[in-house]
């Protein structure tokens, strides 16, 4: 039976991999820390989706959940002072990052206090002074400026390790291909983790791409390239541990192709309409093996009292509480007069 | 090819004529010399004879137009002569140069596109926004301004040259009209060329009113059918005053015609009263009462009013006592009446009162001396003060 | 002061500000061991390294996104696009990243970026060589747009677009980099940004226009003179933001004014620059704003096609006696 699942699974996720074993550089309670984490981005992206039904929030919201495992492994994994690049799916990226709920909130709210001022919205958030280099909603158009700050960080010998998030779509961009092939030319310490959802918003990857591994391509380019099971929180970890550390000893970039799955709609308003009853009924395995529930059963089965991991749960899920009380409550709407303000540097306004 | 009827010079001082109206139309056949049509010229309605002979194509102007003398008003054919634009006008032809065959149209790079400056509305002020800014803060009613060539926009430069009206009072430009012009070239002839002296004398018109009452019994007889006759009977007692003057001098004429001046609604006209010593007071009656008539209706023909030698101007309906009038020219004399008033007179050393009148010889000095003038100013005064004496 | 052709005052700005900033750096095709199929870099690696004049593989889009992501993180990269023709493949890096990310972010993002855009037609170079497409930016919120002519204007204002920290699209023309003339020394000689000059003084009508046009209304401002027609040549300098105050000076003496560059007409920066003119100066005009720029035509190889296409001397001065002519 386990077995006969395990099959499933690996007919989607060909790199799954369970979780028996912390990491051997981490901590029980750093572990604890990742879950509680992952909580909270699930957390928060379910109230997001309520909030975006109830009109609270405009726009397109592009969810994370189920994602949660790929954004903390990869961000633990970082320095502080590194750089990443996010995208329209990017809530999780700032959280993973370090971003306040709070101001999140804010920002989806339209709030002068939101990372943005307001201006960015769901598709933009991004706490810069955390290193995040923006959020794009421009499919792949954060590839090349993760190489560039990687370039920055060479020029400037800081030491730095630039990291880009993009989606399997982004990998049939042309700007994808000719970022690789420069960072790889020039050894420059950018690590792009594909995170593969399997779905180029409304078209399956599969349909309009004869090469399923995206890691493959790192080959053709000259630069290490590892499937990973985007599930597995630990996984993720060792693989962008691994690919800094390589980034930061001058050995260039690496290609990580992190497979998940995205088990809902291409942003909370969407019915998936595309997609058939048979490959729901066929993914539907993989809610056994999605980041909430199994690094829970990992902690449990490390010996963490239950207790303590509702505890975590209930936690994360009151922060999310608060955080939407301080956006709706004690945040203000941008007044119009900050309408001009940052196009140009400096306070400069050119009408 | 087409011919042209033109509007002939017919009077010495004739320019221009007011056409009043064609006495053909388009088909007719006309005649060189045809009288084709009625204009007003500076002395009267006359008739225009036609310069050319063919088929009347086309009227060229309509009653009302003035036209100068020379120009076009008809175009004629030959019989059967088709009319067309080529042949049309020579020197239209020759002087408006076609566009030659083979000018390509080259790239348009005209600013504002083919179509900038073509179909304009008619009416429409064109003003640039300068300009109107610019006449709007000076106060310049923009219907003022005028473009430097037109069809131009009006520009700047146009507000800056504009110069207001002089302020006027209420007031109403009225131009000459062919009649006026005539009359006005006239008497600045005259007043130019003819030092005139007025000489002015009273006459006792207890008699001539007696005489009057008797022949309007037998017919309408004004006074100044009296008054012509008693010019025309001085004048022959002075044959060489009957005169008109000519380049270097002048000349004695045979004939004695007097004009009386005729007020009109066109104007002052003076039909003429031929020979006038030989008609006896009836006739001329008759003759000037046919000529004020005509006269009064713009009948006149250039005939009747030309050949005179001595001019009558009476003003004396309007109350007037005495005036000097200015001589119709060519003639050297002219004769103004004043009105008929009760004076308290000196009559056998008894102070009485008598109706008199006066008159005034107003001569050309060129011709005359004063002596000469009184001489015959007395000899028209004593026939009037004693009518009777026409008879002698 | 000295002579100096606009290639060496690209050049002698580049090497001061390099040596000024280490954060400045230079990338495109062939900018480093090459020194720029132009000239325009030439010396610079010796001087700088070739990790500081990097050599780019032909990626515009790439390598233009990677020059955003240096600007992001404390560097100043100037990006160079070899043919403006070829901006068309970055657009999406520059229109969507660059210009926006600092607003978009809430002003989180610095984006001292700069990116080179030889632009200019007249070498036979046909339609994917020579286009000028610099209006297209001036479209863009979060852009600067300078296109300089002389060489001290060229120094001054390369100088001051690295040093900005706005992204700044830098239009230099190809025709021009061999025009001499006089260029300030010294490390402190910048040009403000948004500033435009007058190159020459007139009465009768303005000039307004940018670039290799500059010279073509010189020209013809030297011509019209001999007619006793005075014209104002305004040398924009910079497109965004665009000098107007010193535009509408101008009108307000002249009344009457045409704005030229080498670019189509049709949707160029003088059908902006002619529509912001009415909405700011419509009581100073005496005459329509006219517009003389290229025929709306793909630059044709030919020699003779070519000339046709590009405006010149003589449509300057037809479009300056039509302004004229009060029609």
């Amino acid at each position: 039976m386990e077995n006969e699942k395990a099959e499933q699974i690996k007919s989607i996720i060909p790199s799954y991999t369970p979780m028996r074993e912390l990491p051997e550089d981490l901590s029980l309670a750093e572990a604890k820390e990742m879950f509680y984490s992952i909580c909270q981005i699930r957390e928060f992206e379910l109230k997001v989706r309520d909030l975006w039904r109830a009109n609270k929030i405009r726009g397109m919201c592009h969810a994370y959940y189920y994602g949660e495992a790929i954004a903390v492994g990869a961000c633990h994994a970082l320095e502080k002072g590194d750089y990443i690049t996010s995208t329209h799916r990017g809530h999780g990226h700032a959280l993973a990052r370090g971003a306040s709920p709070g101001r999140m909130f804010a920002e989806l709210f339209g709030k002068a206090e939101g990372y943005n001022k307001g201006k960015g919205g769901s598709m933009h958030i991004a706490d810069v002074k955390s290193g995040i280099l923006g959020a794009t909603g421009i499919v792949g158009s954060g590839i090349a400026p993760a190489a560039g700050a990687a370039l920055s960080a060479k020029l400037q010998k800081n030491g730095k390790v630039s990291l880009s998030f993009f989606g399997d779509g982004a990998c049939n961009q042309g700007p994808f291909s000719e970022t690789l092939n420069m960072a790889a030319a020039w050894n420059l310490p950018v690590i792009f983790l594909c995170e593969y959802n399997q779905w180029a918003i409304g078209t399956d990857y599969w349909r309009v791409t004869k090469e399923h591994d995206a890691y493959k391509r790192a080959e053709g380019f000259g630069m290490p390239g590892i499937q990973i099971d985007g599930f597995n929180v630990f996984e993720v970890y060792k693989a962008v541990r691994d690919a800094a550390a390589r980034a930061r000893a001058g050995e260039g970039p690496t290609l990580i192709e992190a497979r998940y799955m995205r088990m809902l709609g291409h942003h909370v308003g969407d019915d998936q309409n595309y997609r058939d009853e048979k490959d729901l009924e066929r993914i539907s395995v993989l809610y056994d093996i999605e980041p909430v529930t199994r690094t829970r059963e990992f902690l449990e089965s490390a010996g963490v009292p239950k207790e303590e991991l509702e505890d975590i749960q209930k936690r994360a899920a009151a922060e999310i509480q608060e955080a939407i009380a301080y956006a709706d409550t004690q945040c203000h709407e941008p007044s119009l007069e900050t309408l001009y303000e940052d196009i140009y540097a400096d306070g400069e306004i050119i009408i | 090819m087409p011919k042209y009827l033109v509007l002939p010079k017919i009077g010495m001082n004739m320019e221009e004529g007011v056409i009043d109206e064609w006495l053909i139309k388009p088909g007719d056949k006309v005649e060189k010399e045809q009288i084709v049509l009625r204009a007003e010229t500076d002395k009267a309605v006359q008739d225009i004879f036609a310069t050319d002979g063919g088929i009347v194509y086309k009227l060229l102007v309509h009653p009302g137009d003035t036209v100068p003398c020379q120009e076009k008003i008809a175009i004629l054919l030959e019989e059967g002569e088709e009319y067309t634009e080529e042949t049309a006008d020579q020197n239209k032809a020759s002087a408006e140069p076609k566009p030659g065959p083979g000018t390509a149209d080259v790239p348009e790079r005209k600013p504002g596109g083919k179509a900038a400056g073509q179909e304009r509305k008619k009416g429409k002020v064109r003003i640039s926004p300068l300009a109107k800014k610019m006449a709007e803060d000076l106060g310049i009613p923009i219907e003022e301004l005028s473009p430097e060539e037109e069809g131009k926009r009006i520009v700047k430069a146009d507000v800056l040259r504009y110069e207001p009206p002089v302020p006027r009072e209420s007031s109403v430009f009225v131009p000459f009209t062919p009649r006026r012009k005539a009359i006005a070239r006239h008497m600045l002839d005259s007043v130019n060329h003819k030092p005139r002296v007025t000489l002015v004398t009273t006459v006792d018109c207890e008699n001539l009113i007696a005489f009057r009452e008797k022949l309007k019994k037998q017919t309408r007889v004004s006074y100044n059918e009296i008054i012509v006759k008693a010019c025309a009977a001085a004048l022959r007692v002075y044959p060489h005053m009957n005169c008109i003057t000519q380049e270097g001098g002048f000349c004695i004429k045979e004939d004695i015609n007097i004009g009386v001046a005729v007020d009109t609604p066109d104007g002052l006209l003076v039909p003429v009263l031929k020979k006038a010593d030989q008609k006896g007071i009836f006739e001329l009656a008759g003759e000037f009462g046919s000529l004020t008539e005509k006269a009064r209706n713009g009948q006149l023909s250039a005939e009747d009013m030309s050949g005179g030698t001595f001019s009558v101007s009476n003003v004396g309906m309007f109350g007037i006592e005495s005036f000097d009038p200015i001589i119709n020219s060519p003639e050297c004399l002219i004769l103004g009446v004043g009105c008929m008033k009760e004076t308290a007179a000196v009559v056998e050393h008894e102070i009485c009162v008598r109706t008199c009148m006066q008159i005034s010889l107003s001569f050309d000095h060129t011709v005359f001396d004063g002596a000469a003038a009184a001489k015959l100013l007395k000899a028209i005064k004593d026939l009037l003060d004693d009518p009777v004496m026409m008879l002698a | 002061m000295s002579i100096k052709t606009v290639r060496e005052a690209l050049n002698e700005a580049f090497a001061e500000e390099m040596e000024r900033d280490a954060g400045v750096f230079i990338m495109g095709c062939d900018d480093g061991v090459k020194g720029n199929p132009f000239g325009v870099t030439m010396g610079l690696a010796d001087r700088f390294g070739l990790e500081r004049v990097i050599d780019t593989p032909i990626s515009e889009p790439g390598f233009t996104g990677m020059g955003v992501g240096a600007a992001a993180t404390g560097m100043r990269p100037v990006v160079e696009i070899m043919f403006c023709d070829w901006v068309t493949l970055a657009m999406d890096q520059i229109v969507n990243m660059a210009a926006k990310m600092r607003y978009m972010f809430g002003g989180n993002v610095e984006m001292p970026l700069v990116i080179r855009v030889p632009i200019g037609a007249g070498g036979g170079q046909a339609a994917q060589h020579s286009q000028s497409l610099e209006a297209w930016f001036n479209h863009v919120p979060g852009l600067k747009i300078v296109a300089p002519y002389t060489p001290a204007d060229c120094k001054g204002l390369l100088k001051a677009a690295i040093r900005d920290n706005n992204p700044v699209m830098f239009f230099e023309n190809k025709r021009t980099y061999a025009v001499k003339g006089e260029v300030p020394d010294g490390e402190d000689y910048l040009v403000e940004i948004g500033k435009a000059a007058v190159s020459r003084e007139g009465q009768d009508v303005t000039l307004v226009t940018y670039s290799s046009m500059v010279k073509t209304c010189l020209q013809a401002a030297e011509k019209l003179e001999k007619e006793g027609i005075s014209c104002e040549v305004i040398d924009l300098r910079t497109l965004l933001p665009l000098d107007y105050d010193t535009v509408v000076a101008s009108i307000e003496k002249t009344g009457r004014v045409i704005v030229v560059h080498e670019a189509c007409k049709r949707g160029g920066m003088g059908s902006d620059i002619v529509a912001e003119i009415n909405e700011r100066a419509f009581d100073l005009l005496d005459a329509p704003p006219l517009r003389v720029g290229a025929l709306n035509i793909p630059i044709p190889y030919n020699a003779v096609l070519e000339s046709a296409v590009l405006p010149d001397v003589s449509d300057v001065i037809n479009a300056v006696h039509k302004s004229l002519s009060n029609d």
